[in-house]
């Protein structure tokens, strides 16, 4: 019959059984550990996650009265009604020519109609370079602002159900002092949580040309107001096609439900000093994937020669960018901080040491 | 002999502090040279001991020098600090201590002496000049600790006329910029940050539905008790009670 040997979780040497103590113990470092761990610490969790998506079931879109756009320089290919005549990539900013046939694409499942005006992106625009030290002075004036296209975009939306079995290390830290001494007490626990949590339309961009990051940025969108997918929402706006297959989507949607999974799990662990997570698996159960329009203000700005690109969220008004910062404003800055705060510092310090 | 006498009546008012405390520390002041060594001869001492006593009394700072047999396993700055607070009354003066058999001095500063008049930076000065006469062999003890006298009263008549100086040196301009300049980059650090806001998500916590996290199992099991002992170190600078507070400078020769 082969005996199972235990590991001491303190420094990995092997525990005994203490008939006098009742409970097992480490001769190596001392530690004692509980009967009632055991069970626990002899059964080893499966560190493999098990993903489970369904495939995307297609349908094609009806293409008819639509026009397409082709971007020769970065290979966008977006679509819009006969009100919208479009001159510019609103990715790259370089010319678009129109196609004579629109291509056959995928009908979305859904929509999420624009709620903010073009006049509201820009007053979020000017907003954002509000209360800026850093921003170059000629920068703000609406001159700078090259083009402000709306369009929609082309999302993955996941909806799954998340199981996990995860273990944790939990350290209870307490210290007192005796004579010279200070006495930190630390308590070891193992913490087991196994639970699950749904998901609902958590968006990945299907497109290639907008950075995921910036996708990301703009999040998040009030999917619960998503509408089933009408043509009649395109009307004036651009709108891409995806570039970038559900599939390809699911690395990256794994790694977000799963980071979530376990910081909910973690946060219920509130009586401990520190917890990190030790070991377990994630199981995405009734994975399904629908394709959506999500809308998306994009605008550019031109400053000594580089273009600024920003993103508004359609729906929310959300803005994201990054903004020229002046070096000579930087400089000012830093020397003006430095100044003062040496004056007053060095100020105290004299007159302390007089 | 007057010397031997003149030591043991010394050694007695050491002996005597250490025992009663500050009962009897009047008898202490009266001296301002201690050489349990025997670093120099009684007319030398006597000599030393009249001088540092002229400087002592017409400034108003004490003015002492104590060689030591041995520092009994006590750094120089310990021993000096020990034997100022044990000896000296006044607080306000300066401490030459040496040790031939380790070849250990300190130099210390207390009170207004180490405020206003041998700031730290004039005392590693004032203990290169005095300690040149005894290193690298020359051991010429009477010189040094004439030399000791003659630079403590130089110092103390050039604050006399030309003011207090002031231990704020250069190292507290350097300081003063430093904290300035690391301020300044992390405000503008902050400020640059803020023109900034493209970040990506780490997580789905905003699409989470029906209620978030549904827990089926939630066990906190206790595995062992690790306790650490650290020693708290006592700050070497500071002094309690009616103890003196300075600078040193100290070493070998």
């Amino acid at each position: 019959m082969e005996v199972k040997k235990f590991e001491c979780p303190c420094c990995n040497a092997e525990l005994i059984w203490s008939a006098e103590k009742g409970q097992m113990i480490c001769e190596y470092c001392g530690t004692e550990i509980p009967a009632d761990a055991m069970d626990v610490l002899s059964d080893p969790i499966d560190s493999n996650d098990r993903i489970d998506w369904r495939t995307y079931d297609a349908n094609q879109m009806d293409n008819s009265g639509m026009r397409s756009y082709s971007c020769k320089s970065c290979g966008a290919e977006i679509t819009g009604d006969s009100t919208v005549a479009a001159s510019e990539c609103p990715y790259c900013g370089n010319s678009v020519v129109m196609n004579d046939q629109v291509q056959g694409g995928l009908k979305p499942d859904y929509i999420i109609p624009f709620k903010i005006t073009k006049e509201k992106a820009i007053e979020q625009f000017k907003s954002f370079c509000h209360g800026k030290p850093l921003l170059p002075s000629d920068f703000i004036n609406d001159h700078r602002i090259e083009k402000v296209e709306g369009l929609y975009v082309p999302y993955w939306l996941f909806d799954c159900k998340a199981d996990g079995n995860l273990r944790f290390r939990g350290e209870q830290v307490s210290s007192h002092r005796e004579g010279n001494y200070e006495v930190t007490t630390t308590r070891h626990f193992l913490l087991v949580r196994e639970g699950s949590m749904e998901f609902e339309h958590v968006p990945v961009d299907a497109i290639k040309k907008l950075d995921n990051t910036v996708s990301e940025a703009v999040e998040p969108y009030d999917t619960h107001a998503a509408q089933a997918f009408n043509p009649a929402y395109l009307s004036g706006f651009l709108a891409d096609r995806f570039d970038v297959s559900a599939e390809e989507c699911k690395p990256r949607i794994n790694e977000r439900i799963k980071s979530s999974l376990m910081r909910s799990m973690e946060n219920t662990a509130s009586a401990y000093t520190s917890v990190r997570y030790e070991s377990g698996n994630v199981s995405v159960n009734n994975g399904k994937v629908n394709y959506a329009l999500l809308p998306m203000w994009l605008m550019s700005a031109v400053y000594q020669g580089k273009t600024y690109n920003f993103a508004i969220n359609g729906q929310t008004g959300r803005f994201v960018g990054e903004l020229p910062v002046s070096s000579a404003k930087v400089m000012k800055f830093i020397l003006g901080i430095t100044a003062g705060v040496a004056a007053v510092v060095g100020g105290i310090m004299y007159m302390m040491l007089k | 002999m007057k010397n031997m006498i003149r030591l043991i009546i010394a050694a007695v008012s050491v002996i005597s502090v250490l025992c009663f405390g500050t009962a009897i520390s009047a008898q202490a002041e009266e001296y301002y040279f201690y050489d349990y060594a025997g670093l120099v001869t009684d007319d030398e001492y006597y000599e030393i001991e009249s001088e540092l006593a002229r400087i002592s009394d017409e400034y108003g700072f004490d003015t002492v020098i104590y060689t030591a047999e041995s520092l009994g396993g006590d750094t120089a700055d310990d021993y000096v600090r020990n034997v100022t607070d044990q000896l000296v009354k006044n607080q306000d003066g300066i401490m030459f201590l040496i040790c031939p058999e380790d070849r250990d001095y300190s130099f210390y500063a207390f009170g207004e002496v180490d405020k206003h008049v041998i700031t730290p930076v004039i005392l590693d000065d004032l203990a290169d000049d005095v300690i040149s006469y005894v290193r690298d062999g020359k051991d010429d003890y009477y010189s040094a600790f004439k030399r000791f006298a003659a630079r403590s009263e130089e110092e103390y008549i050039y604050v006399i006329e030309n003011g207090n100086r002031s231990k704020f040196t250069a190292k507290h301009i350097l300081i003063a910029v430093s904290v300035g300049l690391l301020i300044a980059l992390i405000t503008v650090g902050i400020m640059s940050s803020s023109m900034k806001t493209i970040r990506s998500q780490t997580s789905a916590d905003r699409y989470s539905a029906n209620g978030g996290l549904k827990l089926r199992v939630s066990r906190d099991i206790f595995l062992y008790t690790s306790v650490t002992r650290t020693k708290i170190e006592s700050s070497s600078s500071s002094s309690s009670g009616g103890g003196h507070s300075g600078s040193t400078s100290s070493g070998k020769y």
